[in-house]
This record gives C-alpha cells, structure tokens and sequence, in this order.
C-alpha cells in the first residue's frame, strides 16, 4: 500500500495503441502524483501487475485473447487491494453483465481521463482512511452484499411473473440494502448509459429494464445471497432498520429526501461487509458493544482498527456512487455516526 | 196389367225380349216381385230383381266376374303400403289391411266391429282435431296431416290420413281411412327444424359479419354482425353487392370465382361514422352438381385492431432495429473520440507549454544577447511565429468544439436509441426532445430551424423511448410539411417545440410552419398506413403508432391544429403520473 504522499499508479489497458498513448499523453500534467503505466494486452497487463502493485488498473472491455472482464477476474482474485475499472466503447447488456462482478466501475468512452483522476483521487482518500490493510482488500474483492434469502426469493418471482411493475420491484428491493446499492451503482454508472444521477430505485428499474434485473438475478455470481459470516449479524434486522433510518432520513433531506432516503439505505453497507467479510472482527465488536451496553460505533473505536463507517464509504466511493449520496454519509470532524444517521435515530427514537 | 208391366220393365231398362219365351206363370211370378220391388222404389232393387230375370247361366259368369273382382281387390288392399280401414254405413269397421294391422298393432278381429271416431282417433296435439272427428262422424271427406291413432298398448302413433265416405245413390254405404305413419317424417322434420333454429342463432348472434349471396354476389340477407360491422340498416344492405360497400378507389370486384372455392380477401371500408376498418372476407359459393353457383356466403371479420397491432409492431420493431443500429454506430465513433479528444487536449497543453517556453528564449536573447535580436526575429517571422501563437490555440479550441458537437450528437443517438423496453420510468421530456432536436438536425438542415420553448415541467412518468420515437416522428414529419413548402425557394421555415404544465397534464407542442393538412385528409391521418407521402418518404405508420403510444400506452392525447399555409401543430398531453391503471 502506497503512503498518500508516495506516487500513485495507474494501469491503462487497451488493445489499440492510440487509446492509451492519447490517454497517457492527458495525464501527462498529472506526473507530479500519479505514475501512468501502459499494456496493449490482457497479459502484459498482468505482467506488469506482478512487477509492481497499482492502484487503478482501467481496461476496455472487448480485447483479443483476453478481454476485459477475463482480465479483472484475474485481478479481483490476485490483486484484490487494485481498483478495477471498465473504459468501453461498447455498451451492449451482455458485455456489461459479465463485467458487473468484477469491475468497480463502469465507463464508458469518451471520457475525460483528467475528470477520472479526480475522482479516483477522492477514492483513494476513502481508501486510505480505512487504514486497514485487511479491510481495503476485503472490499476490493467484494462484488455483491449479501441479501437474505426470502427477499431474493421474493423478489425472484416478482421479475418472473410477466408485468410485473418497476414499482413493485423497488417495494422489494427497498427492503434489502444489498440489492438497493447493486442497482443504484449500476444505473448510475456511464455504462448503462444514463447521464442523470439517479436515487430511486423506481427509476432505476425503469431505466435498466425487468429483463436486465432477471439477468442480474439469474446470473448467480452478481447478487450472492451467501449467508453472512458473523454470528451477530442479522441481516433481515439488519436491513429493517436500514429501511427505518431511510424513511426518517427521507423527512430530514427535504428537497434532497430522495438522496437521503438511498444515503438510509446504505447507511450500515460497512457493516455488512465486516459481517460477511471480517466475521471475526464483526462478531468481536458486537460482543463487546452487548456486554457493555456501549454502541457499535463506539466499541470500534475503542478496539482500534477499522471502523465500519469507513469501510462503507469507501465501497460506496469505489463503487463510484454520485457524490451527493456519499458525501450525505460523510462523518463529520469528531462524530461517529453522519450527521444524517444520528438526526434520523433521533427521529425514531421519539416515535 | 201386361202393358203396365211392360212399361215398367221398359222404364226400368230391362229388355223383354232377352230370354223369350216368357211362361204366362213365369211372368206372373216376375211381375209379382217386380211389383213388390217398385212398390219399394229402390233402383238397386229393380237391379237385384233384373238379375233374378237373368239367365242362370248369366248369373253364373256374373258371380264369377264378381268372385275375381273381389279376389283382386283384396290382394290390392293387402298388399297397399298404407292402412286401410273400411266401415260399414254404421261406421263399423268391416275391413282392415295387413298395414293397418301392422301400424296399430291390433288384430284385424278385434278391429272389426268398432267405430273409427271413438276407437281409431285420438285428438291430435292440435289443430282442428274437433272438427275432423266431427267431419268423420258426419262421414265427410277429409283429411288430416298431423292426427294420432290409437294403438294396441294404450299408446298412439302420428299419422296422415284421408277419409272418404262410400257414396251410392241410395246414401252412404260406408267409408275408407287410409292412413300412414309419419314419425319418421316428423323426426326429420323436427331435426331440420331444430337444425334451421341452431344455424340462424349462430347467424344471428356471431360476432363475426354474415352475409347470405344471391348467385350473382348481391345480398340477400345480413346478419346483425353484418349490419353493426358496416353501419347500415338490413334493407340498405339487400341488394347490393359487397362490392359496392368498399371504397371505390380500392374495390376489387367481390364476385363468384371461377373455381367455386372460398377465397379470403381483406378489403379497407370506410364506416359511415368515418372510421377506416380493416375487413376479413371469406366467401364460399355453393353449386348444384351440374355446377351452376346456387348461393355464395361471405362471413366478414372486423380485423381493424389487429391490423393497426400488427403494424404498429413492426414500425415499433423496424425502430427498434434502427436504434440498434444506431446505437452500434455510435459506440464505433466513441473510440475514436476518445483518443482524439486525448490528444487534442495533449496539443493544446503543450502548445501552451511551448509557448511559454519560446516566450522565454526570446527575452532571454534581448536581455543577455543583444547582439542577436535581429537574427532571432528573423527566425520568428521565417517560422510565422506571431502568427503561430495566435491561430494554434484558436485552431485547438475550435477542434475541440468540434469534438464536443460529434459527442452531444453520439451521446443524443446513444440515449435516443436506449431501448427501456417500454417500462415507464419519471423522465425528463425537455431532454428527451432536445435530444430528438440533435438527433434530426440533418433532416432539419436548410429547410427549418427549430426553436425550444420549454416550461419548467416535472418529470412524467412514462416510456422515454417510445415518447422519443413519437417526438421525432413529429418533427420530421413537420419537416418534410416545411420542406413542401420552401422547397428551391432558399427560405427557412420554422419549427417551435414547446412543453408547458397544464394542471396534473403536460403538453407538448411541436408546430410547423409548413402547408397545413388539407380538409380531405384530416380525419385519416392517424390511421394506419394512410399516407400522403411518396414511396419512401413514410410507410404510413408514424402517426398511427404515435397515436397508440400516446394514448393506449400513457392514456394521453394526440390532437392538432392546422390552418392551410400557416401551418400545423400537434398536442401530446400527457398525465404526469402515468396512465391510470385500468
């Protein structure tokens, strides 16, 4: 891992040359933080992974040989800490859906590699204040959060059933964090094409069309409902209160409710990552909250080490989730909690 | 008394002189039967006594002439395939036939003897039962067509019968029934009957148009079906030719085939409340065996709906190929810009950097070298250095505006071209049509310019894709009304897209500032495949489908306004929340 004031690297893998000697030649002013290697092939590509680790690998999709999600899968599994990025020319659903559990992000070309770097600047902040080793590799190779199992199921015969409506599958869908964030990272990505940030899940049901959602669901390697891990973690609870904390939120935001509303959803994402990833880590600190009466939070801090606020910023930002719903999640200087969450537990308390 | 009784036989016809000579005792005893006989005044008597007077030889041949007679008469009756029942003047019965016999199952003796009124006939289920029996009774003739007889076993069999009284010159002397057995007779007809009942109820209450032909196609009757489908009264309809009922411009003479078979033909008709109908026709033509037509059936089918279903498929699915297409394209051009763009803003970086660099070099020399300047300016006018400076950078940033341009158009007809299925999502229909603009600008090149005139509107809930389609189908179709118009004149016309909130409504409006729709053709724009324009201009189908998207997909509105040489605009009214769900 590489100290903040140490260079950054990124990997740019294309199979046409002039694409990464364009993209080279842009970042060429960035030379001061960030060092830009170049491979034309999958393989070479891993090559260079070997010899020195990145920070970013950014690959086109359709490639010789070995494409673009070939290329990630291989990543995800070596070098799991490495943010994996999708530049493509090609939009088409297919394409998409096999580099949907591999790729952090999904853009597509033309784009601006300077507005890139900007934004993987911000996820490398994210990154670095996990400041566990452990964790950041943990969420690097997560693809999916696990959903509880009546919920998938529901929902499974929902997009089965012919006409079933975009607001019927949100009702579900706004039951489960999991799936709630897989949707809104993928509508939200240049990929599928969509220009507009987009919040609800009504809309992004709308926008990525049931047939993509059956695919998603039938392809067993993008949504995993894997049972979690940790012992304390009760995802169906788990995802209630997410729902709660959302609906308060909702009333909080005012003109930006919709915003807060997906902020609520997300809220505890770090903590079903710890729970399905770090099941040690998560079981340890939740032991110790029930045996003090102390809160989560607070126990985290006490114990040292990750904090689940970070981890799920950080997979939120790595996910490239627009940032008006990650910075809503942000903790402010001295807090615990966002302020977002800590004024809807208000809320709930007093009803 | 010798005169008087020679009158006598004389006015009785008897000739005196057939067997002479007449014994004086013989003529005495004749006279005195023949006395008794007149006395009588029975004509058949004097018959009788005549043949008394005949030889014995003669009554011989007279009784066997009789005997055969009789002979034949019974085997004639024995062998008759109907019943035979004769009476006596009593009305007793005093014959029966075999078939008699057979039909009422009684002996022929214990038939005999009974009265045919109380015994044989049973009232008929109706009718003028009454007055038969008591035509029977009265012993005249009759005849009767739907009577039961009585049978052996208490039961009875329908029959037709006749019933004619013996009449001689001294009254009745009996009568004959003759009856047959009609069940068989009314089953069939009951069955034709029931039969006749089941075809007219399907003709009278099937969905589809029945019309019965006369051999020359012109119409004998129309079913109820018929008479809906085609909005005129049954009489308006008999007589004419289906032929008749089509459009004329596009009648294709409905007459008897050549071959006899049925043939499908689907006709355009226009309702007599305007609308344009799509009809199925099957006719059938039935011949006798010498193989003239005896009558046609044409049964109509109002196929009006899925006619526009299908066609509206196949334009959405011709669109649907299209987008793919122009989807495939635009992410071929997108590589290109990519490096393109990357390295044009490469140029523009470094000319910068250059720039600054000789900028150095040059207050460089005139600060520490003097001596050189004249020579350094030399070289900065050989290199048109002044020049350089300036238009570089220019020449970067209108590349680069270029650049920009290819994008929004390839970004345009990327989002255009997304295919959201037809599920409804909130959008954003001020972007969605200045996107439709950028992807018709080259129909709209040197014919019209557009204008946006767009209200602040909430998002509607709706199709994106299939409103795009129709927004576009609008404003190229308000396109070629320009081009009509401004055609090799060099003017510009103008086409005014406009969105507004209208309480829980949108509207949109896209005007034109093209011909005008004629008066003739108002009412038929929105009908599938009607079209005005030439071969592969239009296939007729962008109003239609604009008309079913808007208003069975969204339950909106799909309306216009038109004034001949100032123009025409169309109204989309949406409902914000979508359509009502039925």
């Amino acid at each position: 891992m590489s100290a903040p004031e140490a260079k950054r690297r990124m990997l740019l893998v294309d199979d046409e040359q002039k694409i990464v000697d364009g993209l080279q030649r842009r970042l060429r002013p960035q030379r001061a933080t960030w060092e830009v290697a170049t491979a034309t092939s999958g393989s070479a590509a891993l090559a260079a992974l070997e010899a020195a680790p990145f920070d970013v690998i950014v690959t086109d999709m359709r490639m010789p040989e070995m494409d673009g999600a070939s290329l990630l899968a291989v990543v995800r599994a070596r070098h799991p800490a490495t943010m994996r990025l999708v530049l493509s020319g090609q939009t088409d659903a297919e394409a998409a859906l096999r580099a949907v559990p591999v790729a952090h992000q999904f853009l597509s070309k033309p784009t601006d590699p300077v507005v890139l770097l900007e934004s993987l600047n911000r996820v490398a902040l994210s990154r670095d204040a996990v400041a566990d080793a452990r964790a950041v590799a943990a969420v690097g190779a997560v693809h999916a959060l696990p959903t509880p199992p009546a919920i998938l199921d529901e929902l499974t015969q929902l997009v089965n059933r012919d006409g079933a409506s975009a607001s019927a599958i949100a009702a579900v869908v706004e039951r489960d964090p999991a799936i709630f964030l897989k949707l809104l990272q993928l509508v939200n990505s240049a990929f599928f094409g969509h220009r507009r940030e987009m919040y609800r899940v009504v809309d992004a049901v709308s926008y990525l069309g049931v047939g993509l959602l059956k695919n998603l669901i039938d392809s067993a390697s993008i949504l995993n409902p894997g049972p979690v891990a940790a012992k304390r973690f009760d995802a169906l609870a788990s995802g209630q209160r997410s729902r709660a904390v959302a609906e308060a939120a909702r009333h909080v935001g005012g003109e930006r409710g919709e915003i807060y509303f997906a902020a609520g959803m997300l809220h505890d994402v770090g903590k079903l990552i710890m729970a399905s990833e770090m099941p040690d880590v998560y079981d340890e600190v939740a032991q110790r909250a029930e045996a003090s009466g102390r809160s989560f939070e607070e126990e985290e801090e006490r114990r040292g080490g990750c904090r689940h606020a970070h981890v799920g910023a950080y997979l939120l930002d790595l996910w490239g989730m627009p940032q008006p719903l990650v910075e809503a999640l942000a903790i402010p200087p001295g807090g615990r909690l966002p302020s977002l969450v800590a004024q809807a537990d208000e809320i709930l308390r007093r009803s | 008394m010798h005169k008087v009784l020679e009158r006598q036989l004389r006015h009785l016809g008897i000739p005196l002189d057939s067997e002479a000579p007449i014994s004086a005792e013989k003529w005495r005893g004749l006279l005195a039967r023949v006395e008794a006989a007149y006395t009588n005044a029975d004509q058949d008597r004097y018959t009788l006594e005549r043949s008394i007077a005949l030889s014995s030889a003669e009554m011989k041949d007279l009784h066997q002439k009789l005997a055969s007679e009789r002979d034949k008469l019974r085997a004639l009756i024995g062998c008759l395939g109907d019943g035979l029942l004769v009476t006596d003047q009593n009305q007793r019965v005093e014959l029966v036939n075999s078939e008699a016999e057979r039909l009422l199952g009684w002996r022929s003796d214990e038939l005999l003897g009974r009265s045919l009124t109380e015994v044989l006939l049973r009232e008929p289920d109706s009718g003028p039962a009454e007055s038969l029996r008591e035509r029977i009774a009265r012993a005249e003739p009759c005849r009767g067509d739907d009577a039961r007889f009585a049978t052996a076993g208490g039961a009875s069999i329908p029959v037709a019968f006749a019933f004619n009284p013996i009449v001689h010159e001294r009254g009745v002397q009996g009568a004959t029934m003759i009856f047959r057995d009609i069940s068989d007779r009314l089953a069939a007809e009951r069955a034709r009957n029931e039969s006749e009942a089941r075809l007219r109820s399907i003709f009278d209450s099937a969905a589809l148009g029945i019309f019965r032909l006369d051999p020359r196609g012109a119409i004998l009757d129309a079913n109820p079906a018929a008479v809906r489908m085609f909005g005129l009264t049954r009489e308006a309809l008999s007589g004419r030719t289906l032929a008749d009922l089509f459009d004329a411009r596009r009648a294709v003479a409905v007459a008897p085939r050549a071959d006899g078979a049925s043939a499908a033909l689907e006709r355009q008709y226009a309702h007599p409340d305007g609308t344009a109908m799509s009809l199925h026709l099957t006719e059938t033509w039935v011949r006798d065996p010498s193989g003239a037509i005896q009558f046609g059936t044409t049964i109509v089918e109002d196929v009006t709906a899925t006619r526009e279903l299908e066609g509206s498929l196949r334009h959405a699915q011709k669109l649907e190929s299209v987008g793919r297409l122009a989807s495939g394209i635009a992410h071929e051009i997108n590589t290109p810009i990519q490096f393109v763009n990357d390295n044009v803003h490469f140029l523009q970086g470094s000319f910068e950097t250059v720039t600054s660099f000789v900028d150095a070099l040059r207050s460089l020399v005139r600060e520490r070298a003097p001596g050189l300047a004249a020579e350094a300016d030399a070289a900065d006018l050989l290199a048109d250095w002044d020049y350089l400076g300036v238009e570089i950078p220019k020449s970067i940033t209108q590349t680069l505006d270029g650049l920009k341009r290819v994008e929004t158009i390839v970004q345009s007809m990327k989002a255009f071209a997304h295919n959201d299925r037809g599920v409804q999502g909130l959008t954003d229909l001020n972007a969605a049509l200045a996107n439709t603009l950028t992807v018709a600008i080259h129909e709209m090149k040197d014919v019209a310019v557009a204008t946006e005139s767009f209200g602040d509107i909430p998002e509607v809930l709706c199709s994106r894709g299939d409103l795009s389609q129709v927004f576009l189908t609008l404003v190229v179709n308000a396109v070629h009304a320009i081009e009509d118009v401004v055609k090799d004149t060099g003017r510009l016309g103008r086409i005014t897209v406009s969105t507004r909130r209208d309480g829980d409504d949108v509207v949109i409006s896209i005007a034109d500032t093209g011909a005008g729709i004629p008066e003739a053709v108002r009412g038929h724009i929105f009908e599938p495949f009607f079209t005005t324009k030439e071969v592969g201009r239009g296939t007729g189908q962008g109003l239609a489908h604009a008309r079913s998207v808007v208003v069975q997909k969204h339950g909106g509105g799909l309306t216009f306004e038109t004034e001949p040489g100032v123009g025409t605009t169309f109204y989309i009214r949406l409902p914000i929340a979508g359509a009502r769900q039925p």
